[in-house]
């Protein structure tokens, strides 16, 4: 069994304008030591995905579906357990590293404090373990950067605070939403690493948000691709560079600046994300997709087995354009 | 300047009207947008000895910079090397150790708040976290009308016509306006963001990693964006990244930050072509030879002597010289500068023999001998 099944996962959220289908059936499994990518279009619904795995939904946030961890359906855990089961079972990276930290106490006390409590270490091994951690993050002089307050971190320094933070206790699964925006290509991989033998160590599973296809690429064996609070594709991260098949997924990896490209305008893909609160029918993707055929807007595109463990949401995958597209480029 | 220098100019009767950017008379040269000359900014850090004075770290070690109306200027350097400090001296949000910063001619370290709120009009800023800086109780309506509000323009109806033509050039519908912060993904808000900076039309906009937060469709979307703002509004940026993919993309010129100074200033197709500092090098042409990141431009209270070149120990060209004399920025011709004793060669010369060394560094793991 998986240590982690999502099942037809939805969340409406409150709006001014009414309720928004925010996410609309997600489904995924993640096993013990497996990283999982999750790509999409901002607002596409990654993070709301990541905070319904850890029960942290905005107020007023309505959730159908089933989320399984080990075995348990966190969905019908009492908040109290719940808790337990974060920070130490479950950790998350968020995505804005100011609204996490606690502006008034020291990175170390931040990362000593959950080790005291979910791996009973007196005051001053937690504190040594603490250092140890900033240490591998890269964050140095580690006891010096300890003492500091998060106020006192450039962006990419308090990133790191956070992944060491999540890593503390040890997690079996670690979310890491968008965990590296903020750092340079070489501080990025070496976070990255530091999850990976984490993950080869002690059975960690990772769940990585990010839009570094890059990234992506060098960190995960599957990945899902997100659009309109849908798993659009998903598949062997491999698979899923090499075909593009969704056309949302080919828009995407068309518009990625890149160190060697010209100079001048990058692709985009034209128009905007579709409002939540007002969906129109059928493929989320319509209103901005140059195969859009009146079927596209009739139903909602069912998910198609395009190769083993690889399905995209699309009625006109045999008009996709073949890969190798010299737009497209794949894995670095 | 003195950190603390009276406000002499503050609210002075005779000072220019805060609206009107100085236009150049005929014939004389053009006032830089923005102007920035020695500018130093040191933090203590926490003591780790009882006995020893609080060891300093020096963020913004030295730099001088000059922007021109409707240029843009990339700013790129690993984590901590300084490059938002350097943004905040800029925008006048914290006060320098030593240094000064002119924007349109005028020092804003010396202005009076008042005056300064208005003169604020000119530069607006966009952050790297575009969470922490919308405040999550104001609707969108109060957050991108908010710098109007502070130059005095409160007329309701004008003020919501200027938020919805400035929502919609930044890609979000008028009918954003009444939504508050926490209903926006990520990419959202940074469009909020920077539509809250367009408003006053600034001549200067200073973009503290505008897009990192963005997925790569967005991010494509708001870098055409700002391209098209600037071309319209005749906008300059001070565009910060840790993304050189990024900055190609909106930059005349580029800077390449390390440990608080610049090591070298180039025009973008320059630079790229043929970096002429090691360090540039190593991010250009191998990402990942840039090595190991070196913790931060931490410096302990004994190390202000220290000799040499700070980037000498992770650099494959560096010989017996650097380490006992430092290399000063250095004026290299064609509008680039750099500070690195053999500049020469890098450019004439450099992927070939990096690669070259770099794997024989990786090989001997000893100091190689420069080609
Ligand atoms: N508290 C909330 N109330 C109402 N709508 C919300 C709330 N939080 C998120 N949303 C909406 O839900 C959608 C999904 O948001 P989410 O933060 O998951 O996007 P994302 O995929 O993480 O995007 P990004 O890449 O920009 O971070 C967005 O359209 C957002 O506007
Ligand atoms: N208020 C402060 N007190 C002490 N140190 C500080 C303070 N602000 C910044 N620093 C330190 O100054 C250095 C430069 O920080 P800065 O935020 O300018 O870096 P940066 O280049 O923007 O990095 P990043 O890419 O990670 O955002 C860092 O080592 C940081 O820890
Ligand atoms: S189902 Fe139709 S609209 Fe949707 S992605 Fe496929 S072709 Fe485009
Ligand atoms: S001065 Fe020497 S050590 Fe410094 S960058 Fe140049 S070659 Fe390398
Ligand atoms: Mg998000
Ligand atoms: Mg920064």
């Amino acid at each position: 069994m998986a240590l982690l099944e999502v099942e037809d996962l939805r969340v409406t959220l409150p709006t001014a304008r009414g309720p928004a289908a925010a996410l609309r059936g997600v489904s995924f499994s993640l096993e013990a030591g497996e990283a999982l990518g999750l790509v999409g279009e901002s607002g596409s619904g990654k993070s709301l995905t990541a905070l319904a795995l850890l029960g942290l939904l905005p107020e007023g946030a309505a959730v159908g579906g089933h989320i399984r961890f080990a075995g348990r359906d966190l969905l019908a855990l009492p908040e109290r357990e719940l808790c337990r089961l974060r920070g130490n079972r479950i950790a998350m990276i968020f995505q804005e590293p100011m609204t996490a930290l606690n502006p008034l106490q020291t990175i170390g006390r931040q990362i000593a404090e959950p080790l005291r409590l979910h791996r009973a270490l007196s005051r001053s091994a937690a504190a040594d373990e603490a250092i140890r951690l900033l240490g591998r993050v890269g964050l140095k002089p580690a006891a010096g950067r300890a003492r500091a307050y998060p106020h006192q971190l450039s962006g990419g320094q308090r990133q790191r605070a956070m992944i060491a933070m999540a890593l503390a206790c040890a997690p079996d699964l670690l979310v890491a939403d968008e965990p590296t925006t903020a750092l340079d290509v070489t501080v990025a991989r070496q976070s990255l690493d530091l999850m990976a033998a984490l993950a080869a160590e002690s059975g960690m599973a990772l769940l990585l948000i990010s839009h570094d296809l890059g990234i992506i690429a060098e960190t995960t064996r599957r990945m899902l691709v997100m659009y309109g609070g849908q798993v659009v594709e998903s598949g062997p991260t491999a698979a899923v560079f090499a075909a593009l098949a969704h056309p949302y997924t080919r828009g995407l990896f068309a518009a990625r600046p890149r160190l060697d490209g010209m100079p001048g305008r990058l692709p985009t893909i034209p128009g905007s994300v579709p409002d939540l609160a007002d969906l129109p029918p059928g493929c989320p993707f319509a209103g901005r997709c140059a195969l859009a055929i009146a079927a596209c807007t009739a139903a909602e595109p069912p998910a198609v087995d395009i190769g083993p463990g690889h399905q995209a949401r699309c009625i006109r995958l045999d008009q996709q354009p073949p890969a190798g597209d010299p737009v497209a480029g794949g894995p670095a | 300047m003195t950190p603390n220098a009276p406000n002499v100019l503050d609210d002075a009767p005779n000072a220019p009207d805060a609206r009107i950017p100085p236009e150049p008379a005929a014939g004389e040269p053009a006032v830089p947008v923005l102007r920035a000359e020695g500018l130093v900014r040191h933090f203590a850090l926490a003591r780790t000895r009882l006995w020893r004075p609080a060891p300093r770290l020096r963020a913004v070690d030295g730099v001088s910079l000059a922007i021109a109306a409707g240029e843009s200027l990339g700013v790129v350097g690993e984590s901590g090397s300084g490059k938002s400090t350097l943004a905040r001296l800029v925008m006048a949000l914290e006060t320098p150790s030593a240094g000064e910063v002119e924007i349109l001619g005028r020092n804003v370290h010396r202005l009076g708040r008042t005056a300064l709120r208005r003169w604020r009009r000119h530069f607006q800023m966009v952050f790297q976290d575009p969470y922490g800086s919308l405040d999550p109780r104001q609707p969108v309506r109060r957050i991108v009308a908010e710098p109007l509000q502070a130059l005095g323009e409160t007329a309701r109806a004008a003020r919501d016509e200027a938020v919805a033509e400035v929502l919609l050039s930044v890609g979000l519908r008028p009918g954003d306006m009444a939504k508050y912060p926490h209903e926006f993904s990520g990419g959202q808000r940074q469009r909020i963001a920077i539509a809250r900076a367009l408003i006053t039309r600034p001549a200067l906009i200073v973009a503290d990693e505008p897009v990192s937060a963005l997925d790569v469709s967005v991010q494509a979307q708001v870098l055409n964006l700002m391209q098209d703002l600037r071309q319209r509004f005749h906008l300059a940026y001070l565009f910060i990244s840790h993304d050189l993919a990024v900055v190609r993309y909106v930059s005349d010129r580029v800077a390449v930050m390390y440990r608080g100074r610049i090591v070298e200033m180039a025009p973008t197709e320059a630079l790229y072509r043929a970096p002429a500092h090691p360090y540039a090098l190593a991010l250009l042409r191998r990402p990942a030879a840039a090595g190991p990141a070196m913790g931060d431009a931490e410096l302990s209270d004994d190390m202000p002597g220290q000799a040499g070149c700070a980037y000498a120990a992770r650099c494959p060209f560096a010989q017996a010289r650097c380490r006992l004399e430092a290399p000063g920025l250095r004026d290299l011709g064609q509008g680039r500068q750099a500070a690195c004793h053999f500049a020469e060669q890098i450019i004439a010369e450099g992927a070939e023999t990096a690669h070259r060394l770099a794997e024989k560094r990786d090989r001997t793991a000893g100091p190689p001998e420069s080609g």
